[in-house]
């Protein structure tokens, strides 16, 4: 049984460790990166399985922000003229496999909501343009909204987000489980949770 | 009293307490599966699996540890072979292709497992022949002495 625990431990502890030891996990779930640079980490659902088009994601796509009594809709360019701020976080999946930190640029949630007049922070709910999967929409709570580590993410480490990684715009937390840091976001909720 | 739970349960008080801490562990796991629905096919999947670890498991690793025994520097092959196997049986639909669900859903191939596993295995044997080559030279040079 030791024997057992001791073989599973070695062949995935790289990717909880980090750093140079990170390719020893030769056999954790998602065991090769997809591509390169803005691509050069794993997904747990590509554009295709969630549903998500082109269209979804193209020009005439729009962020709904909803506070209290206050909406605001937002193009991609008005998102990138708001204060941009970075923040150095991994993506951690249940299925097990996690990333090195990630270099993320966006708006801060805490900045979104106090654009809509939502002071607190509160909470938020997150839909996403998904139709298929069970992570369509999550719910992030005061203190994750408050956080100044998270943001509505444009940009991965120096380019735009691709599409299988949410591209236009998707939300990440820190300490969060990778589903809950919606991709496409199209609709912020503060204080609807 | 140690004395009294022993001959009363048959092990230490110890066991016992793990034994009690690992099936509360599983009764809330399987609560929180209840959630889920579908309560036949938990109860099937847990009961199942007790049978299936007794019945075959249980008998099967007996054997294959006595067989090894009988020939001889039996954990050399054997501890390599219930890691190598091990690694097989959590793996085994990454490592035998994975499914189209998988293609679809995460962009990746899934190619590389199978490769890996033989080599994870590979390395093993490997480590384990060494082991024996070491032990065998020793031997001979202490008879030598």
């Amino acid at each position: 049984m030791g024997l057992g625990s001791l073989a599973l431990l070695l062949t995935t502890v790289g990717q909880s460790l980090g750093g140079a030891l990170r390719p020893t996990a030769v056999l954790a779930p998602h065991g090769r990166l997809p591509g390169e640079g803005a691509d050069g980490f794993p997904v747990n659902t590509t554009a295709a399985y969630a549903g998500v088009t082109e269209a979804d994601t193209g020009p005439d796509w729009r962020l709904t922000v909803r506070g209290e009594g206050r909406e605001v809709v937002l193009t991609r360019r008005e998102l990138l003229d708001l204060p941009q701020h970075r923040s150095a976080l991994p993506i951690a999946c249940v299925e097990g496999w996690s990333t090195r930190n990630l270099d993320w640029e966006g708006v801060r949630l805490a900045d979104l909501a106090a654009l809509v007049g939502a002071h607190g922070p509160p909470g938020v709910l997150v839909e996403s343009a998904q139709t298929s999967g069970s992570f369509a929409s999550a719910a992030l709570r005061d203190n994750q909204v408050a956080d100044p580590r998270s943001l509505l993410a444009l940009r991965v480490d120096g380019a735009d987000l691709t599409i299988d990684h949410g591209y236009p715009a998707r939300v990440i937390v820190p300490a969060c489980p990778g589903v809950h840091n919606t991709k496409w976001v199209t609709r912020l909720s503060f204080g609807a949770v | 009293m140690t004395a009294l739970v022993r001959r009363a349960y048959g092990a230490s008080p110890w066991h016992l307490l793990l034994m009690v801490g690992v099936l509360a562990l599983v009764a809330y796991a399987g609560t929180r599966l209840l959630h889920g629905g579908d309560p036949w096919g938990i109860a099937v999947w847990f009961v199942g699996a007790a049978l299936l670890h007794d019945l075959v498991l249980v008998p099967a690793y007996t054997l294959v540890g006595r067989a090894l025994r009988l020939v001889g520097r039996g954990h050399l092959v054997l501890v390599p072979a219930v890691a190598s196997g091990l690694l097989l049986l959590v793996y085994l639909p990454l490592i035998l292709g994975p499914s189209h669900t998988y293609v679809a859903k995460t962009g990746l191939t899934g190619e590389p497992f199978a490769a890996r596993w033989l080599l994870a295995s590979a390395a093993l044997f490997a480590a384990s022949a060494a082991v024996g080559a070491v032990r065998h030279r020793r031997a001979r040079r202490d008879r030598a002495a």
